[in-house]
Parts: structure tokens; C-alpha cells; sequence
């Protein structure tokens, strides 16, 4: 039966896409127009839709549109424009004739009705009965200080957190879209770019360059390939009730990104560049050490603790307090430039439109190797190489050329494609020996020995760790509408990453650690691809005067290929670069492959234009499936009403007010061999020769299948006070079953560690506000703020029969009843400094015999605030974000490491620290941080954005023969307010791990000054 | 508009459908999975050698550690033991490992359960190759690879038996079913590996080196058991110069002696007479433990950091039994037997062979055994021995724990635990019959 559906759903879509070739438009007729505001000021970029068919169309430049090949007929036009209400207009076309119809708008500040684009097409969004939030990506990244992909997203979309791991440049990004609901599998949203589905890989590297396991520390996200120069905007489709149609691996949301377009009318020139610095204005802890110089037994000189000395091992002479992170002698952070240069053209006419894009971007971090360290080289080597003075940096050309062609009065064609060259030089972070903020924080070394460093900066910087990365994403979409009930809809997209990843320690120059001074070299080379086929079909019909029904079918096939070679060389002779004639080689390679292919249906019935019901259906079989599963079936129905339209609705102050309310599902593939039973080389040596066997390396589960996540969703929509006020207001409901669960297998058993099952549930609710005002609408004076913020709750509610609690990271575990990844450990349960000597000592604090749930480890609740003023008649703009984050702790395992084993936290060593802080210090002393841990409030307020604009006089950018121009000086991570006594709450030493997370030798958050010019002719 | 019917009914309706139907029939979802191996193609005789062949790599693996010294990968037995005796301290910060150092050893221990899952796919992996060398092999009576299959199976036993606790079961993957194994005794699991040395001695294909490696595995594992005399009966036929090694090469990394990885990285250290009870490696100066002072301390910057030199590289292959073993199986049987001067004989004889100065005479029993334990910790320095002999020193000579392993403060904070083996992993609890130890008696 699936399979037949599938056939059927799938030649039903060439069906429709080959149907009416015979239909030809030889009596058709136009509609064309302007668009305009009340003032008769032409409106660009205008959306205009022929009620009831599949015809949409953009104004130009200059406000103009045309609807070509129109069926002889009465229409009712529909126009929507951004800062204008929406307004609807009818029309008759006769047979070959040219029908008149302009607009003329009202401005309203804010407005709930647009087009957006669904897995079926674009859509007005009145009638999508889900949330799905629009950004106006083009607007904020001119504005605001934008120097990445993810910061395009955070703050702006209720549900959507956007987690950045650390303040490294050219690190990663973790994305949650309404909460964790996979184990096993990513929590990643998918990403579409113009209808091209991109790898977007979390963390994508195998440089092991710190954190937990290679290419788990601070690794690049390869949605920060992106350039937001040229998006449009981005909408984000956040759950399962939505996502259904876009089939497996679609239950963690969907991430579609427009890019620039060009429209009809003159070539348009823009130009732009960005200055500015980059630092690290944060606060490192400083190292206590007890020092002890009369010591003539065991030297416990600088390490010299309270305990020990109340055990009379030793006798505090002084207290060293110190830290070379601080010590402005010693600090190898500093201001790091950053500079951006880009340019674009764009225009068109009636037949064809382009957009040509170029960039450069450059960034060096804050990491700077001191001067005098660098004397020191240089007068020892002659030389200091550039990326040992700046071990961080990433520079990046990124090209795009979109091209649109009207092929026949019917049909037209839109290509899309993106190149970007991007190299990015990382240091080493999170969990490392060699880390400069471990190697800082956590030496145990006092001032006077290594100047305070376990590692110097120097040996540390003279590690070369990059990424060099060419990614080409393209793509060619074919629309055809063979008559004014039928749309058709083809897209091929191809987007491929070649990846070179590259890690030596040039022989003799680094620290003495394992073999990396002897030199050596990792050189892994991957091509990732990602093909995609989408064909669609939408036809529309009149059921009668009154409803409207709408079907669409359509059929996707994707491939995801990654291959990659591994080649390592040690034991290089010095001045050697190359893996070549190093002592000791190997080498390896990797392929991974999974094919998906689905197919759908949907039926949208509508009455009166208000009330809209929709009920969709889809299918999907994918490689990774288990032998014994075929394919899987999810079903949506939604609902959207808009209640403002109807003749008995008359509340004065709502001019629109929209209920909607979806049910929906959809799931995530097992990883492509999961379900296989199979057995791997394993390398060995007899009798001195080198021999391979095999060893079985998975037990796999001919029975697996994808997860599955069904969602419910409900919510109003409404525009307030003459659209000066919009409320969005969504609850959530998302429950996965199935859940693909690592299983960990008794060891007896001797074979794999764990095998893939599908068990146990995962619970998912919330609500989401989004409450956006324009407190102010006065000619010389525009106030807007913005509110967008959800509360989330996640509960793993069974683990399924016989699978016990999982423990993830250092202290977290998924366990019944509680939140995924939620931190658990002993709890201090209370100190008494009974003998009253001032010091809490080992036998004075109280722990609780069993480890306890601390908290959730991810935010479970975020409201950012975005507000933007406008003044001297839009001269100036100046904007601000405050960012906030909490409902979880925060895991200080750096104070706790410093405490046990290195021994250089101050409730260690100093008799003067609070005694809670000499609680902390001694129980993590005496139980071990293996039992005790660090857990604090993470929650955070931080001011994330600043930016002024001001939009100069025409007559300054005619004095550079333009025609407009404005500066931008911006700020980013600008002010914190927590109770997170470490250094920065936001930072994660697992990188981009889908659960694990702690504060572990991680480099802060930095801070951005950022000066953009842009100039338009 | 043309009715839903009329579209139905056109001829291309049917092409397309057809045009889907072939495409998804045609293979549309296959994939090619180029880096693994289908259990399918193993069934042949070179698959039985492949598997074969693996399991040598396996034992290597879960006996001398995983030489890449990432996180994942397995210490080893002969690593994780020997910290858990007095052989080797932590010279660097992982909680996993500071655990069994410090002897309070939770089940909830990655490094644990490494340990305890390698040491199964090493015994699975070897008793797996066997079957498939009897099934598919071209002539089992004649093939010497059954034999050593056997022989690194009975070791798995011992070293089972050596380092934890009571109630380890022994499961089996028996195709698309689990049989989970009940939980098993030390002397148990002693008796699987001698059942497992007497099989490869009495293959027709036994090699006189592959005899003599099961003779000294069945004299360990008799010595376990306390059965003095048949242990040194089992080996007297093993020459002195007998050793069979467990190999390693620079690369892959993997294959590297991670021994050596360990302690030339400042990963681990000798102690000198660890937490009082300890034997004095350093002060000793014994060849037979060669050690460089690095002058500093290790990973931790706590521990003063000594780097073994009895595994100088990489390369450096690791003894899995060899003569001295023998011999001193024979010098314990003579303890035993009452005969001190019989046991300090075999004991000089062997000293000779480094020119080492003869011993004293022991002027009691105790002295006698301590010299005994203390020649074989010398000896048998890190070869995966200490623990299973300090073990044996509480259940076989009557020793207290508190006098045998380290006990007082340790380096890193607290004080050392009581825990004289290794538990049973957590994930062990996912074999419904196994409650975890059955005892933790040495």
C-alpha cells in the first residue's frame, strides 16, 4: 500500500506537471498595474496574487507589475507590501486584451498578511494555520551587526534559540527550535536555500582543536557559510504540525532562505564595507596559589591548600593571586580587526532579472600573541609566521549570481548559485591541555614559574590548525503555469562542500605535548554533497461561488554524499610542512551515502476566502531504513479561520484577528548504517608484518525506522489599533515516539557497545509570543518595539523496557520524568564551620548520599527585545536587542577543575573566601568532581545589538555620483547582566554536541565595534 | 477547466506513473556503503582468517590499550590494572581514571566500561573465529590459527578473573538472537580458561609455541586458583626464553603501544611505594622496571612524572606470557611447597639473567613471600599481573587489604578508596541476568 501511494502521489506530480501542454494561451489576456502609496509614491517589491490560482507577481522597481497569460475572466487581485495593508481589487480580462488595475495603499506599520513560501509554493500566510516567522533578513543585516548567518536568527523568532558555542571566530552555532525531541539524532533544524536543500552541519570538522572527541570542540557550523549580504529573508516552518510536507529528518523545523532577486528596471549598484574591531572585554579568574618556601619535605610550594595545611603537610607563607589571562604584560587577547567589502548588482526587465553579489570578509580574533613573546621567536627563528601572532582569523569570498527569465508568456525560469572560498585558522578551545584560557585559568602554576601559563602563548600559537573550504550551492527552479488552475513547480539543486582540514605542529616549535613536538600533520579532505530534486504541482479549483479548493501533490528524491580521505604524518623533520617522508604515516578514507524519496498530497478546501482547511498526506522510504520497514506515512490537518473578515465580527480595535490551530507529523531517518549488521577492518601485526582482520562493529537492527513526532499547535494572530500593534500567540504540543535510542548493549555480550532501537518518548510543549508595536508613528519621529520569547518544556517521558538512564557529558543524563540532558550530581546539602576556625574543611560539609536533577541544561525560557527609533524623518535610525536567557544551569566545571585537581581556586586557598565558596572548593576537593559539581543560574540579559543609522542627505551621495548612502555604527555583545559567577553563561566546551554542554577552557563571547558604509547608485 | 476525470485518463498519466514506478524500482534508494563488510562476505575461509586475524588485533587492543590515546578508545587492561595496583599513578586529571587510582571505583565509569567491553570483543571476537575456522576453514585439524584463537580467548578469562569483582557473565551473539550469560565466579570464569588452554594444547595443529603460550596461561590461571602445584606442573615445559608478544606498530595509531603512549606522554607516572603499601619501583633502581626521571611533573602538574622504559616506543611489543612467567609459577610451587630455598634458587637463577645480585635468605615465611610478590611485580611490571597478585596476597596468603593496597591521602585530594577490583560497568545491567557484582571479595 505505501509503496503504491507512493507511485501514485509521485506520477501524479508529472502528471500535472506535463498536463495542459495542449492548453495553449492563445486567447489570454494581462493584467498590469502600479502599485502605489496614498501619496502616489511608487511601492517596489510589492506581492500581488490573482485570488483562487496559483499567479503571483512582484511589482518593479518602479511599482509596475504584469500578469501575463490570464485567462479570459473576473479576478480579484490581492497586493500585499510590506508597511502597507493589504488591499484587494477585481478585475475582467478579455480575450487578448490588457487589463488596467492600479493600487493605491494605506501605510499601516505593522501587518499579519504576506506571501510566504510553503513546501508547496508560495502562500499568502493567512491561510498557513501555522506559526511561521518571517525575517526581514535584508533590512537587518544593513542595520544591525550582523557577522554571521546566526546572528540573522537570534533574538528575532519566538522558539528559535540560537546558541553560539564560544567567542571564537569562525565557531559553530547550535539551533533549537522549539526544544530538544531526538536522543540520538540531530535536534538540528533542515535548511533550504531558494528551494535547494543545504548541508548544514552543526559542527563540521575533524580538527580536534579542543572539546570533547575530535570535532567536538570549537568547530565551524556550516550554516555560517551563508553570507547574510545576500538574503532576503528567511522563514522559519518550527515544527512537525508544519513541516510534514518536507518529510523525514523535518521534525526539528525548517529553515528556508530567500536570497536577493533582481527586479525589473535599472541596474542598481551597491556597494559597502565594514570596519571594525573585535575584542574580549571579559573578566578571567584569578589563580590562587599557596605558596609554602620553608618546606624541606614533599614541595608543596604553590600548591599549598588549606586542607593541606591543616593535615600539616605544609605551612602558608603567602598566597599567590594571579592570572597571566589578566596580567596586561602577559594577556595574548587583543582587538582583532574585521573587515567586509562587498558589492551588488541587481536589476531587470519584463523578461529576464538578475542579481550579482561579491564579497570579502576578514576577521581576526581576539587571540594575539603577547610582544615580547613574539621578540622571542623572532630572535630564536628569524621569523614569526603570521598565524602564530594571530592564531584566529577566517577570511571568506563569497560570490552569488541569481538569474530569472520569463521563458514564455507562461512560464519561467529562475537560477540560483553561490560560491564561497572561505579559510579559518582556529587555536585551540574548550578541554584542552593546550588551550590558552586553560592554559591561563587552570595552570597551577604561580606567576613566578611559566609566568604563571601551563603552556605559553607561543608554543600554543605555533600549532596551525585550519579549514579551507570551497562550497558551491546552486540550483534551477522551473515554474509553469499552463493555464490559470494549474502550477507547476521543478527544482534540481546541487550544493557541494570541499573541505580541507588541516592541523600540524611544526617539529620543535610547540608544547612538548604527546608527539606533537616531534611534528606533525593531519591533512582530511572531504566533499560533501547534497542533491536535491522537488517537483510540485498545484491545481486550483471553484467548488462553488463560495469555496475554493486547492490540491497539490509533489515528489522530492535527495542524496546526501559525504567521502572523505584521512591522512596523517608524525615525526617530521624540522622546517617540514608535509605529510611526505614523515617517520610514521596512515591514512584512511570515509564514504557516507542516504537517498530519501517522498512524495505528497495535500487538499486545501476554503470558504469564503476566511476560513481555510487543509489536510495533507505524505510518504517517504529512505536507505537507512531497516530491511524489515518499507516507508513511512504522515498525515497533517489544519485549520486557519480569519475571524476579523467575517460580517459579525466588529471589535473596533482589531483589524485582523486570525485563529488557527494544526495537527502534524514528521520524523528523523536513522543514521545510513544504523540498521545494518557489519563488520570493519581493523589493522594489526604477526611475526612483524602488518596484517588486517575484521571486527564487528555494529549489530544493527533490520527492524529500524525513523522517529516520529506529532505535533499539535494552536494560536491566534491579530493586528491591533490600526495595525500599530501585532500579536502573535502560539502553543505547542509535540510528542516523538519512536525514538531512535542508542541502546547500550551489555558488554558480556562482546560485540558493539550499544545498538539502534526505536523506543521510548520525548515530550515536547510551550507557548510563543511574538507582540510587535509601533509605539510611535509620527513624521519625524518612528518608535518600533519588538517582543519575542517562548517558554519550553521538555520531559523524557519513557525510555522504553529494559534501556536504563543514559549519561551524556560529565554530569548529564537522560532519565525518565526529567528534561533530556538534564544535569544531575550530589548536592551540597549544607557546611558548618564547626570548629570555628574560619576554614570549611573536608569533614564540615554535608553532600547528599545520591545524585539529584540540578536543572536543564538548555534554556527553557528566551525573550529578546528589539526595538528600533527613527528620527529626523528617517535620517536616523538607532536599534538595540536585548537577548535573555534562562530556566537552566549552567555547569562551571573550570572552577571546579581548578578547584580538584589543580588546585588554584580561591575557596581552596584562601581563608578569606566566603565560606560557601570554601564549601564548593572542599567538597569538589574531597568527593572528587566526578561526584560534586559546579551547577549556577545560567540565565542572562544581554545587550546583543546597538546599531545607528543615519541615511545621508541625497546630496551627499550625489557628491560620489550616487544615489543614496548611509553609515551604520554597530555594536554586538555589549553588556551582560547574570548571576553566573564564571565568566560568560553563553559558551559550551562540547562545541555544537546535541546535548552536552559545560563550561570547560572556553573562550567567552566577544564583543564587535562595527562601522558599514553602504552606498547605492 | 478539464475535470480531475479527464486528467486521470490521459495516455501521459500513465507514462508517468510508470516513469516513477521503474526509477524507485530500478534501485533508486541503493546505496553504496564502500567502508564496511558485510557479515555475508566473511562466510569463506579467507572471511574465518579475516576474523581471525581481527581477533589477534582485538586482544592486542584490549590488553595493551588503544595506542591513539583519544577519548573512546580503551586504556587497556594492562594500563587500567596496573593503576588500580601500585604499578602506575595518575599523572594527568580524567575523572574516569583518577577513580580507579584513587580505588572508589563507580560503575558509572566510562573508562570501566571500555575496559570490560573491549576485553569481551577481544574473548567473542576469538571464540567467533574459531567456529568460523572450523566451519569454513579449508582444514581446521591443520590450521594453527584455531589453537591461538583459543589461547586469547583463556586469556580473557584470566584477565576477567584477574581484575573484577565476581559475577562477570559471558554472553553470546548468536545471529539475530542475544543470549545473555548468567553471572560467573572468579573460579568460574578461571575454569573457562582452563578449559579453553587444554583445548588449543590438544588441537592437532598446536604449534610448540602455541603449546607453551597455553601452558603458562593454564599455570596462571591454576596459580588463581591456588592450585600451587598443578600450576608449576602445567608450566615445566615451558623453556625461559619462551615469549609470545602481542605486536604493535607506529601505525595506525591505534596499534600503537599505548603503553608507552601513557607514561612518554605525561599521561601516567610510577609510583614509589604508592599510599604506603606500595612497592618502591624507583627507589628499587631495578632494571627490570627502567624508568626516566623527567624532573617534573606530568599532565596534572601535580604528580611527579617517572616515564617507563620498558616499552621504549611506539613499536614495542608486549609480552602476553613467556619462561620467567614459568619460572615463577615454579618458585611460588616450591613456596608452597615449604621449600624457601627452592623458590630463592629459581628466583636467583632468573635474576642472573640481568646480573642482578642473588636475593638474601628471607628469614620468615612472610619475608619469603614478600620476596616472591616482589620478584614478579619486578618482573612482570606492567603486563597486566600486579592486580590479580595483590589480590592473591589477601585471598591466598592471608594478607590485610589496608596492608597490601595503598591506603592514606591521595595526591589529588581525599583519600584512597577500598575497592581491591574492578567492578561491573553500569551497562552490563542491560543482561536481565546480571545484578552486578556478586561480591567484591579479592
Amino acid at each position: 500500500m505505501p509503496q503504491g501511494f507512493l507511485r501514485r502521489t509521485g506520477a501524479l506530480s508529472l502528471l500535472l506537471a506535463l498536463a495542459g501542454l495542449s492548453s495553449a494561451a492563445a486567447q489570454a489576456g494581462r493584467i498590469s498595474g502600479q502599485v502605489s502609496d496614498q501619496t502616489g509614491t511608487p511601492i517596489a517589491a510589492a506581492r500581488l496574487l490573482i485570488v483562487g490560482t496559483s499567479y503571483v507577481e512582484t511589482a518593479n522597481g518602479e511599482g509596475r507589475y504584469t500578469f501575463r497569460n490570464v485567462t479570459p475572466a473576473h479576478y480579484e487581485i490581492r497586493v500585499f507590501a510590506i508597511g502597507y495593508q493589504s488591499k484587494t481589487d477585481t478585475v475582467t480580462v478579455g480575450s487578448n486584451e490588457t487589463a488596467a488595475l492600479n493600487f493605491s495603499l494605506v501605510s499601516a506599520p505593522i501587518t499579519l498578511d504576506e506571501i510566504v513560501v510553503t513546501a508547496t509554493g508560495e502562500q499568502r500566510k493567512l491561510e498557513v494555520a501555522n506559526a511561521v516567522s518571517t525575517i526581514d533578513a535584508a533590512t537587518v543585516a544593513q542595520e544591525s551587526p550582523i557577522t554571521e548567518f546566526g546572528n540573522l536568527i537570534s533574538g528575532r523568532a519566538p522558539g528559535v534559540q540560537v546558541l553560539k558555542s564560544a567567542g571564537t571566530t569562525g565557531e559553530g552555532t547550535r539551533i533549537r527550535i522549539r526544544g530538544s525531541n531526538s536522543i540520538s539524532l540531530s535536534n538540528e533544524p533542515l535548511f533550504y536555500v531558494d528551494g535547494i536543500r543545504m548541508e548544514s552541519s552543526a559542527t563540521s570538522s575533524t580538527l580536534d582543536v579542543g572539546g570533547f572527541g575530535s570535532g567536538n570542540g570549537n568547530n565551524p557550523s556550516r550554516i555560517n557559510d551563508l553570507n547574510p549580504d545576500d538574503i532576503e529573508s528567511i522563514e522559519i516552518v518550527k515544527g512537525p504540525a508544519a513541516a510534514t510536507l518536507y518529510g523525514i529528518q523535518a521534525s526539528n523545523g525548517v529553515v528556508r532562505i530567500t536570497t536577493k532577486r533582481g527586479r525589473s528596471g535599472r541596474t542598481r549598484f551597491n556597494l559597502f564595507t565594514e570596519l571594525g574591531a573585535v575584542t574580549d572585554n571579559n573578566t578571567y579568574p584569578l589563580n590562587y596559589n599557596g605558596r609554602d618556601t620553608t618546606a624541606t619535605g614533599v614541595d608543596y610550594d604553590g600548591f599549598c591548600i588549606l586542607q593541606f595545611e591543616l593535615d600539616g603537610l605544609c605551612t602558608q607563607t603567602s598566597i599567590s593571586v594571579y592570572s597571566p589571562l589578566e596580567d596586561p604584560a602577559t594577556r595574548p587577547l587583543k582587538a582583532g580587526l574585521r573587515q567586509v567589502y562587498g558589492g551588488n548588482l541587481s536589476g531587470g526587465n519584463e523578461f529576464m532579472n538578475y542579481y550579482v553579489s561579491g564579497q570579502y570578509e576578514s576577521e581576526d580574533g581576539v587571540f594575539r600573541l603577547p610582544k615580547f613573546e613574539e621578540d622571542s621567536v623572532r630572535k630564536l627563528l628569524g621569523s614569526v609566521p603570521e598565524n602564530q601572532i594571530r592564531p584566529n582569523a577566517l577570511t571568506r569570498v563569497s560570490v552569488r549570481a541569481n538569474v530569472g527569465a520569463n521563458l514564455t508568456s507562461n512560464s519561467d525560469i529562475a537560477v540560483s548559485a553561490g560560491y564561497i572560498s572561505s579559510d579559518a585558522r582556529f587555536v585551540e578551545n574548550d578541554n584542552s591541555f593546550l588551550t590558552i584560557t586553560g592554559s591561563g585559568e587552570a595552570s597551577g602554576f604561580p606567576p613566578d614559574i611559566n609566568r604563571g601559563w601551563y603552556y605559553i602563548p607561543a608554543e600554543l600559537f605555533a600549532e596551525l590548525a585550519t579549514q579551507g573550504t570551497e562550497r558551491f550551492t546552486g540550483g534551477i527552479t522551473h515554474n509553469w503555469r499552463p493555464n490559470n488552475w494549474l502550477s507547476t513547480r521543478a527544482t534540481f539543486g546541487y550544493d557541494v562542500v570541499n573541505r580541507n582540514d588541516v592541523q600540524f605542529f611544526p617539529t620543535g616549535q610547540v608544547a612538548d605535548y604527546l608527539q606533537n613536538r616531534e611534528g606533525l600533520r593531519h591533512d582530511n579532505r572531504f566533499q560533501i554533497s547534497q542533491t536535491s530534486v522537488d517537483l510540485g504541482a498545484t491545481a486550483r479549483f471553484a467548488l462553488n461561488p463560495h469555496m475554493g479548493s486547492k490540491t497539490s501533490v509533489g515528489a522530492q528524491f535527495y542524496r546526501d554524499l559525504s567521502t572523505g580521505t584521512f591522512a596523517t604524518g608524525i615525526g617530521l623533520v624540522p622546517g617540514s610542512t608535509t605529510i611526505s617522508n614523515a617517520a610514521t604515516t596512515e591514512s584512511s578514507e570515509q564514504t557516507i551515502e542516504s537517498r530519501t524519496l517522498g512524495s505528497y498530497l495535500e487538499e486545501e478546501v476554503s470558504l469564503r476566502d476566511r476560513l481555510f482547511v487543509t489536510g495533507a498526506i505524505r510518504l517517504d522510504d529512505n536507505s537507512a531504513f531497516g530491511k524489515n520497514f518499507n516507508a513511512t506515512v504522515y498525515p497533517k490537518f489544519s485549520a486557519s479561520w480569519l475571524l476579523s473578515e467575517e460580517p459579525f465580527f466588529h471589535v473596533g480595535f482589531l483589524s485582523t484577528l486570525r485563529i488557527r490551530a494544526a495537527f502534524g507529523v514528521s520524523g528523523q531517518q536513522p543514521g545510513t548504517t544504523d540498521a545494518r549488521r557489519f563488520f570493519s577492518p581493523i589493522a594489526g601485526k604477526k611475526t612483524g608484518v602488518a596484517e588486517t582482520g575484521v571486527e564487528l562493529t555494529s549489530l544493527g537492527n533490520p527492524n529500524l525506522k525513523p522517529e516520529r513526532s506529532r505535533e499539535i499547535e494552536g494560536g491566534i494572530d491579530a493586528a491591533l489599533f490600526n495595525g500599530r500593534v501585532s500579536l502573535e500567540l502560539t502553543v505547542y504540543n509535540k510528542k516523538t515516539t519512536d525514538l531512535l535510542l542508542r541502546r547500550p548493549l551489555a558488554g558480556s555480550l562482546g560485540s558493539s557497545s550499544d545498538q539502534f532501537f526505536n523506543l521510548g518518548e520525548v515530550r515536547n510543549r510551550g507557548v510563543e509570543i511574538g507582540l510587535s508595536t509601533r509605539l510611535i508613528d509620527k513624521p519625524g519621529l518612528v518608535w518600533d518595539l519588538d517582543l519575542s520569547g517562548s517558554f519550553t518544556s521538555n520531559k523524557l517521558v519513557s525510555l522504553g523496557n529494559g534501556v536504563g538512564t543514559i549519561s551524556v557529558g560529565f554530569y548529564q543524563r537522560h532519565q525518565e520524568g526529567y528534561p533530556l540532558g538534564g544535569f544531575w550530581s550530589r548536592p551540597l546539602l549544607g557546611f558548618n564551620d564547626a570548629n570555628g576556625d574560619g576554614i570549611i574543611d573536608g569533614t564540615e560539609v554535608t553532600l547528599g548520599d545520591t545524585a539529584v536533577f540540578m536543572g536543564n541544561a538548555l534554556p527553557t525560557r528566551e525573550f529578546s527585545l528589539n526595538s528600533g527609533v527613527t528620527i529626523f524623518h528617517g535620517r536616523l535610525r538607532l536599534g538595540g536587542q536585548f537577548d535573555y536567557r534562562g530556566g537552566h544551569v549552567v555547569d562551571n566545571s573550570i572552577e571546579n577543575f581548578r578547584c580538584t585537581p589543580v588546585l588554584n581556586c580561591r575557596g581552596l586557598v584562601d581563608r578569606k573566601a566566603p565560606l560557601e565558596e570554601q564549601a564548593k572548593a572542599i567538597a569538589a576537593y574531597t568527593y572528587g568532581n566526578s561526584e560534586f559539581a559546579f551547577f549556577e543560574p545560567g540565565w542572562f540579559i544581554k545587550l546583543r545589538e546597538v546599531s545607528i543609522t543615519y541615511n545621508a542627505p541625497d546630496s551627499w551621495a550625489h557628491a560620489f555620483r550616487a544615489d543614496r548612502l548611509s553609515i551604520t555604527l554597530s555594536g554586538r555583545n555589549l553588556m551582560t547582566i547574570t548571576d553566573y559567577s564564571g565568566v560568560d553563561p553563553e559558551v559550551n566546551a562540547f562545541g555544537q554536541d546535541n546535548f552536552s554542554t559545560s563550561d570547560f577552557e572556553s573562550q567567552p563571547q566577544v564583543r564587535y565595534w562595527l562601522a558599514r558604509v553602504n552606498v547605492g547608485f | 477547466m478539464p475535470s480531475m476525470h479527464s486528467i486521470l485518463s490521459r495516455p501521459r498519466f500513465l507514462a508517468a506513473a510508470t516513469a516513477v514506478a521503474l526509477v524507485t524500482a530500478c534501485g533508486l534508494l541503493d546505496t553504496q556503503q564502500p567502508d564496511i563488510v558485510d557479515p555475508g562476505n566473511l562466510d569463506n575461509p579467507d572471511g574465518a582468517i579475516a576474523k581471525a586475524k581481527g581477533a589477534r588485533s582485538q586482544f592486542s587492543l584490549a590488553k595493551d590499550g588503544d595506542g591513539d590515546l583519544d577519548e573512546g578508545v580503551t586504556e587497556g587492561e594492562i594500563l587500567l590494572s596496573g593503576l588500580m595496583a601500585d604499578e602506575f599513578v595518575l599523572s594527568t586529571t580524567p575523572p574516569t581514571e583518577q577513580e580507579v587510582d584513587q580505588l572508589r571505583v563507580s560503575t558509572l565509569n566510562s573508562s570501566l566500561s571500555a575496559i570490560f567491553l573491549y576485553l569481551h570483543r577481544a574473548r567473542a571476537a576469538a571464540e567467533d573465529a574459531g567456529e568460523s575456522l572450523r566451519k569454513f576453514g579449508v582444514d581446521p585439524d591443520t590450521d594453527p590459527l584455531i589453537p591461538e584463537m583459543q589461547n586469547l580467548a583463556g586469556f580473557t578469562y584470566v584477565y576477567f578473573a584477574e581484575d573484577y569483582c565476581s559475577g562477570v557473565p559471558v554472553s553470546k551473539v548468536h545471529g539475530d538472537s542475544l543470549i545473555f550469560g548468567n553471572p560467573e565466579t572468579t573460579t568460574q570464569l578461571l575454569n573457562r580458561a582452563i578449559a579453553q588452554f587444554d583445548s588449543a594444547i590438544a588441537h592437532p595443529a598446536v604449534t610448540g609455541e602455541l603449546t607453551d603460550l597455553a601452558a603458562v596461561g593454564k599455570g596462571r590461571a591454576l596459580l588463581d586458583l591456588g592450585q600451587f602445584a598443578a600450576a608449576a606442573a602445567a608450566v615445566g615445559s615451558v623453556p625461559s626464553d619462551f615469549v609470545f608478544l602481542s605486536e604493535h606498530n607506529d601505525s595506525p595509531a591505534s596499534l600503537r603501544n599505548a603503553i608507552f603512549g601513557y607514561t612518554d606522554g605525561f599521561l601516567w607516572s610510577i609510583p614509589d611505594a604508592e599510599g604506603g603499601n606500595g612497592l618502591a619501583y624507583l627507589s628499587a633502581n631495578d632494571p627490570r622496571v627502567p624508568y626516566r626521571d623527567e624532573g617534573t611533573t606530568g599532565l596534572d602538574n601535580t604528580t611527579p612524572q617517572f616515564t617507563l622504559l620498558k616499552f621504549p616506543d611506539p613499536q614495542a611489543d608486549v609480552p602476553v606470557a613467556d619462561g620467567i612467567e614459568a619460572r615463577l609459577i615454579e618458585a611460588e610451587a616450591q613456596l608452597q611447597a615449604g621449600s624457601t630455598s627452592g623458590m630463592r634458587t629459581i628466583l636467583n637463577n632468573l635474576r642472573a639473567l640481568v646480573s642482578l645480585s642473588p636475593l638474601p635468605v628471607p628469614a620468615t615465611t612472610t619475608e619469603a613471600e614478600d620476596m616472591l610478590f616482589s620478584e614478579r611485580a619486578f618482573w612482570l611490571f606492567s603486563t597486566g599481573h600486579r592486580l590479580g597478585d595483590m589480590r592473591r596476597l589477601i585471598r591466598q596468603y592471608g594478607r590485610a587489604a589496608d596492608t597490601v593496597f595503598p591506603v592514606g591521602a591521595y595526591l589529588k585530594g581525599g583519600v584512597y578508596g577500598t575497592d581491591v577490583n574492578l567492578p561491573i560497568p553500569v551497562e552490563e545491567l542491560n543482561n536481565p541476568n546480571s545484578q552486578g557484582c556478586l561480591d567484591r571479595n579479592p
